[in-house]
């Protein structure tokens, strides 16, 4: 498999990396933007979360009561303010069990978060190349979703400046 | 991504609490890019599909110097990368593409307008 075939997408936010992770995971249900090609299924979508620890899930939640809906993802590695890997699906069933691996890495002022879509050599090759295509836009996409949320809306996002934490 | 310059110049007080500017492609340089009919005629191309330059000169009704200024001005800002270089009987063929990082950026900035 070629480089190529990894998609990546990265982007940088003024929190802590322990803090990015938590708005990442914890807060999912307030930075991922509704709209109707923004779900595996608009109609019945009311929100995203995730299930911490290995073995949770990333879920698309179309029942608000029970949190229940569309598995988008099943953890791997839960290294809150380090790694989150979790295996990928979405409702077309064609790149089921596809990788995603998010690295919070610490840098001057900030963290570093890393996106890496891989594993499409599980996905049928006549496919492939088109999903990695329209994968390569979202997460850059997504990316930017969260990143903004980081910034302007999430309540963690003074407490959880790299500035701050130099003084606590 | 984060706040994008335009906004940040309008909060000077809010960015005087980060130490660090959230990466920001370079907005004067995507829109300086895009400024050209004929570079936003290659993206129009590129949208669809990536193309070899020579594709890209002919239906721009371009030279190959010519199209290739302005490939380069494409890619040094960032909104076009080389796809993959395939061979063809020892010929290297350079296939562009579109990078998001630089449309994203230009839509949130957008969507700062519309904001309510």
């Amino acid at each position: 498999m070629r480089p190529t075939d990894v998609v990546t997408a990265t982007v940088e936010v003024a929190v802590n990396p322990a803090t990015a992770f938590a708005i990442f995971t914890e807060e999912i249900g307030r930075w991922w933007r509704p709209g109707p090609i923004n779900w595996n299924d608009s109609r019945r979508a009311v929100g995203m979360r995730f299930e911490p620890g290995v073995g949770g899930r990333w879920i698309e939640v179309h029942d608000e009561a029970t949190g229940g809906g569309f598995e988008c993802g099943r953890i791997l590695v839960w290294e809150p303010g380090a790694r989150l890997v979790f295996l990928y699906r979405d409702a077309g069933h064609e790149i089921d069990d596809t990788e995603v691996e998010v690295r919070f890495e610490a840098i001057d002022g900030g963290t570093r978060v890393t996106l890496e879509h891989r594993g499409w050599d599980k996905v049928l090759l006549d496919i492939a190349a088109r999903k990695r295509e329209i994968k390569r836009w979202g997460w850059v996409n997504i990316l930017g979703w969260f990143s903004e949320w980081a910034f302007w809306g999430s309540p963690r996002r003074i407490q959880g400046s790299a500035a701050a934490s130099e003084h606590y | 991504m984060g706040p994008l310059v335009g906004v940040l110049r309008a909060s000077p007080d809010w960015w005087e609490n980060f130490k660090v500017q959230p990466m920001v492609t370079d907005l004067d340089t995507t829109l300086a890019a895009l400024a050209d009919p004929t570079r936003r005629h290659v993206v129009e191309l590129l949208r669809e599909r990536p193309r070899r330059a020579g594709e890209l000169a002919a239906a721009c009704a371009m030279s190959g110097p010519a199209i290739s200024r302005h490939l380069r001005v494409l890619r040094v800002s960032g909104l076009i990368e080389v796809e993959e270089e395939r061979f063809d009987q020892d010929a290297r063929l350079r296939v562009y593409r579109l990078r998001p990082e630089p449309f994203v950026t230009l839509t949130a900035w957008l969507d700062q307008m519309q904001a309510f």
